[in-house]
């Protein structure tokens, strides 16, 4: 609990003043020491980030007509979000700075999740091509696969409720046009891919 | 707008090293880098405790999290304590 983290920092922090004065202490604490907010974030795209590889991964297998190993069910969410959206959610943090202090810790993510084979699809349209989805049983492994094999997904709700964040102004399907021309840029299409690893858990 | 660029994986930066870089103060401060309490990633926090800065604004990362079956996660899911961006928390808080 992220209340009870700060609780017992400042508890062993103070641990000879009695419990009945701990509360006191604890804003008094807040109030006297560095100002202090922490961010989250999950995976990160944008035309200036240099995170490349979740969605290239997609992109590597499509343009080559190979298949998709992802782990079952597929179903499993994912939060990728344009660093356009995570520098406003870091910028929020001056519409209410006594809140952000407050709350201390925020996830930092899109409010716009994605299943791993919505990915795909939304991948495969936009380089107009097949789709070739195989799920494989996660007790085979990873393999190259870029995200976690079971759920692992954050909501930006505290940021919302707290700091006033408006939400994600950018969306994964908008985006992945300029992704596509991206990836054909920096030389996606011909560049040497070892497919080795998908073949151990596709078991071809 | 001043940019001024040095290495911030550098482990032996000190507060006084990233102040002379900085040559003056700031109230607001967002550290979009540091991996760990350690080095710059210090310095910035040592930094902002002398400037009395009015805010501290740290990007840790999701990864901390160790899941326990509540999806979304919520800010309070359990956290990885060896994790640096963890001890970059706990130093900053």
């Amino acid at each position: 609990m992220v209340s009870n983290c700060s609780s017992q920092a400042l508890v062993s922090k103070y641990q000879n003043i009695p419990n009945s004065s701990i509360y006191a202490t604890t804003n008094t604490a807040i109030e006297s020491g560095l100002p202090f907010v922490s961010f989250r974030p999950q995976y990160i795209y944008g035309e200036k980030s240099n995170k490349w590889d979740y969605v290239d991964w997609y992109f590597d297998r499509l343009v080559r007509g190979e298949t998709l190993p992802i782990p079952a069910p597929g179903t499993q969410k994912v939060s990728l979000t344009n660093s356009a959206d995570v520098a406003s959610l870091l910028a929020s943090v001056l519409n209410d700075e006594a809140a952000a202090v407050e709350q201390t810790f925020f996830n930092c993510g899109t409010d716009e999740l994605c299943e791993y084979d919505e990915v795909a699809k939304l991948c495969a349209e936009v380089a107009g091509t097949e789709l070739n989805i195989q799920h494989y049983d996660v007790s085979l492994g990873k393999a190259k696969f870029p995200f976690r094999m079971t759920d692992f997904y954050v909501s930006p709700d505290l940021a919302k409720s707290k700091l006033g964040w408006e939400g994600a102004k950018n969306s994964l399907k908008d985006d992945l046009k300029w992704y596509f021309e991206s990836y054909k840029a920096r030389g996606g299409m011909t560049k040497d891919i070892s497919f080795d690893q998908d073949k151990e858990v596709l078991g071809a | 707008m001043n940019i001024i660029k040095a290495d911030l994986a550098d482990e032996s930066m000190t507060a006084a090293d990233m102040q002379s870089l900085l040559k003056q103060p700031f109230d607001y401060v967002w550290d979009n880098s540091s991996k760990g309490a350690v080095g710059a990633g210090k310095a910035v926090i040592d930094s902002a405790k002398e400037w009395n800065s009015k805010l501290l604004t740290y990007v840790s990362s999701a990864g901390i999290y160790q899941p326990n079956d509540v999806f979304p996660m919520p800010e309070t899911t359990p956290i990885k304590e060896s994790a640096g961006q963890v001890q970059y928390e706990k130093y900053g808080k």
